[in-house]
């Protein structure tokens, strides 16, 4: 059927979701495989990887609750994360 | 495994030899080529008298007026373990039925729904490519991570020949035949697949008129197999995309004719909104099919929306409301495609 209506934005969330499920999922799942061949380089690999994973989300939400609250009083917060 | 082409055709001269030549330069040829001639008036006939023995032309008793009829009486014929329907209007792609080979291989699966093209031909066609690489590319691939399948498009899905044929009853009593066929193998739990490899070419309306009755036929016959097959889904899935695709879509087309007489203010909001929307999704929908043409056809595509909400609206109150069920098949009328 064609569609009439916003249900394409609802299905375009679906779509990221899945996504950054797949994406994830491979993460874990290669961390796994790491783990059990207990090699320390690769562990320190999936180590940064964690980390600048970790610092973009972070980021990411900071910026967004500014946005949403639109108080940028502590803007100097963001600048010392970047 | 064998692979049946079946292709029910009325007054197709202008196409129906592509549609044949498609079916013959596969990369893995099908088995066999079966093509119901509905009593044609026109020379498809005598156009398909030409090809050689493995196109197997068989012509239906009298004229049956609605497609399904004539897949019916097809359907007979056909030995292959799995079959592909298609349209004597469309084109397959060189590698379908290679695909479909591929997918079948997973016994699970019972039905592949492949991915359609529009061809080129002017501004309304150019709009229904459009809203065919949205809604396969975004709504279609969502429902399908959902494990749901809404309709297997009739110009480009392959059926397991015996789930089919036990499985499913011609009852004619709706316009959208492959509507009907999905419903009921979804409801008794078949695996579906979406294939966006699995390309065909297909001409859609290119005048008002034709565009308006083929939308008539669509949701009146999307509404007529709701009513038909209303019942409360066991799958989750399935439950929230036919709220999401039902409900949304009623809600909007109320919206457009109601709002101006609410608030102006509101209107225009609206509007802006939805044709920021529309924008972005006609860029994404550029990059994608990379064809320039749908930048510049957001006018256009925001006065379809306006017709199509008003179509969709006009059938609801004609099948839920009232209950005037009407089965009358209207052939669009057909053009020379070339590229």
């Amino acid at each position: 059927m064609i569609p009439l209506g916003f249900s394409t934005i609802i299905h375009l969330f679906i779509i990221i979701f899945k996504k950054l499920y797949d994406f994830l999922s491979n993460i874990y799942f290669a961390i796994r495989k790491t783990i059990k061949k207990k090699s320390v380089s690769r562990l320190l690999t999936i180590f940064i990887i964690v980390l600048v994973l970790t610092f973009i989300i972070s980021n990411m939400l900071i910026i967004i609750a500014f946005l949403i609250n639109k108080d940028y009083s502590n803007f100097t917060l963001i600048k010392l994360f970047f | 495994m064998k692979i049946s082409i079946l292709i029910p055709c009325y007054n197709e001269e202008l196409m129906i030899e592509r549609c044949v030549f498609s079916c013959h330069n596969q990369t893995r040829l099908p088995d066999e080529i079966i093509i119901v001639n509905d009593c044609s008036t026109d020379k498809t006939l005598d156009i398909l008298k030409r090809f050689d023995k493995n196109v197997r032309v068989i012509t239906t008793p009298n004229n049956m007026g609605n497609k399904s009829y004539a897949q019916e009486y097809g359907l007979q014929f056909v030995s292959g373990d799995v079959f592909i329907t298609t349209d004597g209007d469309t084109v397959l792609d060189k590698n379908f039925v290679e695909r479909i080979e591929k997918d079948m291989e997973d016994n699970s699966i019972a039905a592949v729904s492949g991915y359609v093209r529009s061809f080129k031909y002017n501004w309304i066609t150019a709009c229904r490519a459009l809203d065919y690489t949205i809604g396969q590319n975004i709504d279609k691939l969502a429902a399908s991570y959902l494990n749901f399948i809404l309709v297997v498009p009739g110009a480009a899905g392959a059926f397991r020949t015996s789930i089919f044929k036990n499985e499913i009853t011609f009852s004619h009593d709706t316009l959208t035949e492959d509507l009907d066929f999905t419903y009921t193998l979804n409801y008794l739990g078949y695996k579906i697949k979406y294939d966006r490899k699995a390309i065909c070419y297909t001409q859609d309306p290119f005048n008002l008129y034709s565009y308006i009755h083929q939308m008539r036929r669509w949701y009146g016959g999307g509404w007529q197999n709701l009513i038909k097959h209303f019942r409360i889904p066991d799958k989750p899935g399935m439950a929230f995309e036919l709220i999401l695709t039902y409900v949304d879509a009623l809600i909007f087309s109320f919206l457009i004719f109601l709002m101006p007489i609410i608030s102006l203010y509101i209107t225009i909001w609206f509007w802006g909104i939805y044709s920021l929307i529309i924008l972005a999704l006609c860029f994404y929908a550029s990059l994608k099919e990379r064809r320039l043409e749908f930048l510049f056809a957001l006018p256009c595509y925001a006065f379809l929306k306006f017709i199509n909400a008003w179509i969709f609206l006009e059938q609801f109150f004609k099948e839920v409301v009232f209950k005037k069920r009407e089965i009358v098949w209207y052939k669009p009328e057909r053009a020379k495609m070339n590229n």
